[in-house]
């Protein structure tokens, strides 16, 4: 193609040509850094990367395989890929060092029943917005805002992000574990004695998510109103007992069906008609 | 084999408490849902394979809607029960109101069934203590006390009572015993509101509904804080502005709360400014030709409480007002003035001249009634007990109603005054059943001979059963009470239902506190926990509460909303409604004529299809039935005669409740009405009209634009009370305290009443944060602990105390002067003094 | 310092009193009521090698098919 260039006479022709050069140099290095291929390349014969884009892809797809040869067969990369994808285009981490860096086997029994006890201890009942257990602006939510929209953590603490979308008036619903107000020098003994005692036991926390089979994942064991954003509890930043071992994939529910049974959906179920 | 261990949720965080116990207990709790879970998977698929490792905890729980038992916004909820027993509450998504939000008082509604000390016998105070008796003792000595008070009994109901049990009571009291003297606590909140609607359109509550939050340019705040109050309501304005919409926020008041830090424009005002503030935006339009003259000249009048007949023009304001004063308050139909001699009195409020009165900038005042000039606008005015429990209340009201008549913002979606309620049903109960000592049911009233006639024709009694004159509002029942019977006090006994005024009247201690040592004096208190009421009663009657109940209720925007009972009274609680069912067939039994219609059956008779009376006064035919529709739909023909048709019941079972006038538009089909008095909503305004206010006072269609002049308010500040005094409430906590204060979260969040106040105050007299105080009004005294840099700030010269702390009952100190239309005290504003403990009478700067 | 949620499966042929009375008197072990042949207990351990004992003693039991595992809390883990 350069040669062709070269041989152009006339002036238009040859800023014509130099452009279209240029536009097609482009192309091609774009094409070659995304797939990160030197130039020159000597691809090797099993092309099921498509890297015949400019001529099409025709043969050296990898075959389908059916839903029951799905779980004995092992998933991996192919051949092709592993060689021609570098650690680069994943941030020059492999996925076994994201393994190991973000994610964990899925949490010890002991750990989930810790982190639920200690989301019981915050809440009323299972799906009760929690009380805040530090000391807040008691005016407006813009500081909220700034720990729990992303959430945070610092050392062993945690600021879980919001499960919910933005809502512009926090203290409607959280209120704080310990209240501001002073109160006139009485003890902890005397405010305890004011404060008459309740026998109201909240709904409890429910146990894991129901597995189709061993491996599948999980059903969402709890109503999503109020928490639509799963890394707010499941997330790489999150309490221990809780994170996911997989928090890098962003689209839970693509995975994680919501409770048929907890979810308060008024949405009604028509039964399939007989026959299918 | 079982374990006997503490609640998960009781107290959980306190440092005091086993942790281990909270994680024994979860341990069991996650043991016994598994086997549970696994046994039930198991026999369902008949296997004796190894349990699969995550099976989810048994669920069990049935979700059913109810509103929620808090507030006027009406939000709806869904109640999780599970044997028995509330174990989860979750906002209801289908609901308008509130569309699954809840406030954190709606999430904890749940625990209010369940605080320690839930009162579950009947008891009778004897010789100073409450003994426990039977329901068929208790009920007996009831009506046998009912009986021989005669017209010196008083029925004391509540905007929490719901619309069947407030029906029952007020036919028990007008229609059974010609006793008129049946009040409700809306009276200490929501009685101006009535009487500025009454006033102004001839008839009672909003035009308007929540709906307008979503169509509003602009929102005022007259001298409330609905991010405490009214949170849900807040949310749906402030949640358009997060999400990037236009709207002008602008807070009224003499506190900066935590609604003022969403607002643009705050107006800190004097007491009683925001009289003066409304008379300036008036002033303003007039001068400046931005009257809405086509709405004005087709729909509005103007009115003031006499006319200036004799007095030479241009009128001089203050010879006209010292007629006013002269003459007295008058009624609440006024007589009509000129639309010139309305100009010439408002001429005299200057913006200068009402800066000065209320002590707002010209600035802020002008840029205020700007917005009211400006016709495209859409500008909604809320307003709740800053307005309402004032002296001039009924006067404010008409003022928030004028400024938005003049100027033509009025009617559509957004555009328009919205009174909010504080209780749950002071609008279905109070206003629209009429359980007050001056009206009957469906905005009738006793007063008026043709609506007695009609009250005595439905309810089946002899002509004149009903009585004529008034009976005592509730600040004059409680002073009747608790004056000694040798000094004229002529109410002798009382009977308190779902309300708590031994902490809830102002100046307690005059008003009430001292009927207890007075032997002849008898108070019969309907109640679900020990209160300051209870301890002043002579016999409690345990009741059900919210979902243990069968319920309807109306919230502020007129919506009707029903709910079954999910879970079993404690004990023997029973319904409040059953109580009077009770009490009254025992007066029949007792032979009490009153309780006898024309044809000599019982009152309250219910018959089955066969014709065979129902024994409702017996607990167990009560509770086994639904007897709620029986008695809504007896009440709701009567709601036609104001146009303010509620929807049948089975609609309402339905639906999360339904805005009056509902009508029907074909066989079986409804519809609400979301703004009345325009012709595109409201069924009843003709076609071609635009607007009727159709129960004008003036008969022609139109409202009244009051004259109203400023006063100051009724305590001022002085050298020895050089404070000015607002009481009120906080997001926590509602009311008296009594549902909420037993609820852990809630409780622990605001564990106590403080005193609010500017930290340059505070300063001045060397008060620092949480320093107990002495707080001295010349009705008594009180300490308290101040809280400076909190949620709100009151202005210089003024500050504020919650009333929800039972051991701090503030509303000892706060005056009892009342409307002189409505009778509805002021809480806003008595004159204190705060001195330090360790320096007392220093605080004289 | 474990404290564990467990349900142990029980034989269906077995008799059951010798195995409840042995549960009842052990110190480290409170039962709840139990669900047609599955028993809710809570185990109360000093530290993980007497929980292994504890889970040790149950599997041997003759009248325990399985043990399974609601909720584990180890305090000693924690910082």
């Amino acid at each position: 193609m350069i040669q062709e260039l070269d041989s152009a006479s006339s002036p238009g022709g040859r800023m014509g040509g130099l452009l279209a050069a240029l536009a097609l140099g482009l192309g091609v290095a774009g094409f070659l850094i995304a797939t990160g291929v030197e130039l020159p390349a000597s691809r090797p014969d099993d092309a099921s990367r498509g890297a015949e884009a400019s001529s099409g892809v025709a043969n050296g797809t990898a075959e389908a395989q059916r839903y029951t040869e799905i779980v004995p067969s092992s998933m991996g990369k192919n051949a092709a890929r592993a060689a021609s994808v570098e650690p680069a285009a994943l941030g020059g981490v492999t996925p076994n060092e994201l393994m190991a860096r973000y994610g964990s086997a899925a949490p010890t029994p002991g750990e989930r029943g810790a982190a639920l006890v200690g989301r019981s201890m915050r809440r009323a009942y299972a799906g009760a917005p929690p009380v805040v257990p530090h000391a807040i602006d008691q005016l407006g939510t813009s500081a909220c805002v700034v720990c729990h929209s992303n959430g945070m953590k610092v050392g062993d603490v945690v600021a879980p992000a919001m499960s919910h979308g933005l809502l512009a008036s926090c203290t409607q619903c959280h209120v704080e574990e310990r209240g501001a107000p002073p109160v006139g020098g009485m003890t902890a003994t005397q405010i305890r004695g004011l404060l008459a005692e309740s026998g109201f036991e909240g709904q409890a926390e429910p146990g894991e998510g129901s597995r189709a089979w061993q491996g599948a994942p999980p059903t969402i064991p709890h109503s999503t109103w109020m928490r639509q954003a799963c890394i707010s509890c499941h997330g790489g930043e999150s309490e221990a007992g809780l994170s996911s071992s997989h928090p890098w994939r962003a689209s839970c529910t693509q995975c994680h069906a919501p409770s048929a049974t907890l979810d308060q959906a008024p949405i009604p179920a028509t039964p399939l008609p007989a026959g299918q | 084999m079982t374990i006997d261990s503490k609640p998960l949720n009781a107290f959980p965080a306190l440092p005091e408490m086993d942790r281990r116990e909270v994680v024994r207990f979860a341990a069991l709790t996650a043991a016994t849902g598994l086997a549970g879970s696994l046994a039930a998977s198991a026999s369902a698929q008949q296997t004796d394979a190894p349990p699969r490792p995550e099976a989810p905890e048994i669920d069990g729980v049935e979700w059913n809607k109810a509103p929620c038992r808090f507030c006027g916004t009406g939000c709806h909820v869904m109640v999780g029960v599970k044997g028995n027993k509330v174990v989860a509450i979750a906002g209801d998504r289908e609901a308008d109101v509130n569309k699954g939000l809840l406030c954190v008082k709606g999430y904890h509604v749940g625990s209010i069934l369940y605080g320690a000390d839930r009162l579950t016998e009947p008891m009778l105070r004897k010789n100073g203590k409450l003994e426990k008796i039977s329901w068929e003792e208790a009920v007996d000595i009831a009506a046998r006390k009912v009986m021989d008070a005669g017209q010196g009994f008083g029925l004391y109901l509540s905007g929490q009572s719901t619309i069947p049990e407030g029906y029952i009571g007020q036919k028990l009291m007008k229609a059974g015993l010609s006793n008129n003297h049946i009040d409700a606590n809306a009276r200490l909140c929501m009685a101006s509101a009535v009487t500025g609607f009454i006033s102004t359109y001839g008839v009672d509550e909003p035009a308007s509904c929540f709906d307008d939050l979503e169509n509003c340019d602009v929102l005022i705040l007259w001298g409330n804080n609905p991010a405490e109050m009214h949170p849900v309501l807040w949310s749906r304005v402030i949640d358009r502005v997060a999400r990037g919409e236009k709207v002008k926020i602008i807070d009224i008041g003499t506190r900066r709360t935590r609604t003022t830090e969403h607002a643009d424009m705050h107006l800190s005002m004097q007491a009683n400014g925001d009289l003066a503030i409304a008379n300036a935006i008036l002033h303003i339009l007039v001068k400046e030709g931005k009257v809405n003259e086509e709405f004005v000249s087709k729909h509005c009048s103007f009115r003031a409480s006499h006319n200036a007949e004799g007095l030479s023009h241009p009128l001089v304001h203050d010879e006209f007002t010292a007629r006013l004063a002269e003459r007295g308050a008058g009624g609440l139909k006024g007589t009509a003035i000129d639309r010139k001699d309305f100009e010439e009195l408002i001429d005299y409020y200057t913006p200068e001249r009402c800066s000065e009165m209320s002590e707002v900038p010209v600035e802020q005042l002008r840029e205020l009634a700007a917005l009211f000039a400006d016709p495209t606008l859409r500008i909604t005015s809320l307003w709740c007990m800053g307005v309402n429990q004032h002296t001039a209340g009924t006067a404010m009201n008409n003022m928030i109603h004028n400024v938005h008549l003049i100027s033509g913002h009025w009617g559509r979606p957004g555009d328009g005054p919205q009174s909010l309620t504080g209780q749950p049903s002071a609008c279905g109960t109070v206003r629209e059943v009429g359980t007050l000592a001056h009206a009957l049911p469906g905005g009738r009233l006793v007063a008026n001979d043709g609506h007695r006639a009609d009250c005595e024709a439905r309810w089946n009694v002899p002509a004149g059963r009903i009585a004529s004159k008034p009976g005592y509002h509730t600040v004059k029942m409680f002073e009747q009470f608790s004056k000694p019977t040798s000094e004229g006090g002529d109410i002798s006994a009382v009977w308190v239902q779902v309300t708590n005024p031994g902490q809830s009247l102002p100046n307690t201690k005059k008003l009430i506190n001292g009927v207890k040592a007075q032997s002849d004096k008898f108070l019969i208190v309907s109640e679900v926990y020990p209160t300051a009421t209870t301890e002043l009663a002579d016999l409690v009657l345990p009741a059900a509460m919210w979902v243990e109940k069968d319920g309807v209720v109306g919230n502020s925007e007129r919506r009707t909303q029903q709910w079954f009972r999910m879970v079993d009274p404690p004990g023997q609680a029973r319904d409040d409604a059953w109580q009077l069912i009770a009490v009254s067939r025992r007066l029949f039994e007792l032979g009490h004529a009153g309780l006898r219609d024309k044809d000599g059956n019982w009152l309250f008779q219910q018959l089955d299809e066969n014709g065979q009376e129902i024994e409702i006064w017996k607990w167990d035919v009560w509770k086994a039935n639904h007897f709620d529709r029986n008695f809504f739909e007896e009440y709701r023909p009567f709601t036609v005669l104001k146009h303010k048709n509620v929807a049948p019941y089975d609609l309402l079972v339905e639906k999360r409740g339904m805005r009056w006038p509902v009508v029907e538009t074909s066989p079986g089909e409804y519809r609400e009405t979301r703004w009345r008095f325009v012709e595109e909503d409201d069924p009843f305004v003709g076609e071609g009209a635009r607007f009727a206010f159709y129960h004008s006072t003036s008969g022609d269609d139109r409202a009244q634009i009051w004259f109203r002049p400023w006063e100051p308010s009724q305590e001022t500040c002085e050298d020895e009370f050089p404070l000015m005094m607002s009481t009120g409430r906080v997001l926590e906590h509602w009311h008296t305290g009594t549902m909420t204060r037993r609820v852990p979260e809630l409780a622990r969040a605001m564990p106590g009443t403080y005193l609010e106040m500017n930290r340059k105050d505070a300063a001045d007299r060397g008060i620092s944060n949480g320093e107990m105080v002495r707080v001295v009004t010349k009705r008594g005294s009180m300490k308290l602990p101040v809280w400076l840099g909190g949620r709100a700030e009151p202005r210089r010269g003024h500050v504020f105390v919650p009333f929800f702390d039972e051991a701090q009952p503030i509303n000892e100190l706060t005056l009892d002067a009342i409307d002189p239309y409505s009778k509805q005290p002021d809480y806003k504003k008595s004159a204190v003094r705060v001195e330090r403990l360790a320096d007392p009478k220093g605080g004289t700067q | 310092m474990p404290v564990s949620g467990l349900v142990l499966l029980l034989h269906p042929d077995q008799p059951l009193s010798p195995l409840l009375d042995a549960l009842e008197r052990h110190p480290d072990l409170m039962i709840a009521e139990p669900v047609e042949r599955r028993v809710p207990l809570v185990a109360d351990t000093r530290d993980a090698q007497h929980d292994k004992e504890v889970w040790g003693w149950l599997r041997a039991r003759p009248e325990v098919l399985d043990v399974a595992v609601a909720l584990i809390h180890d305090d000693s883990r924690n910082a």
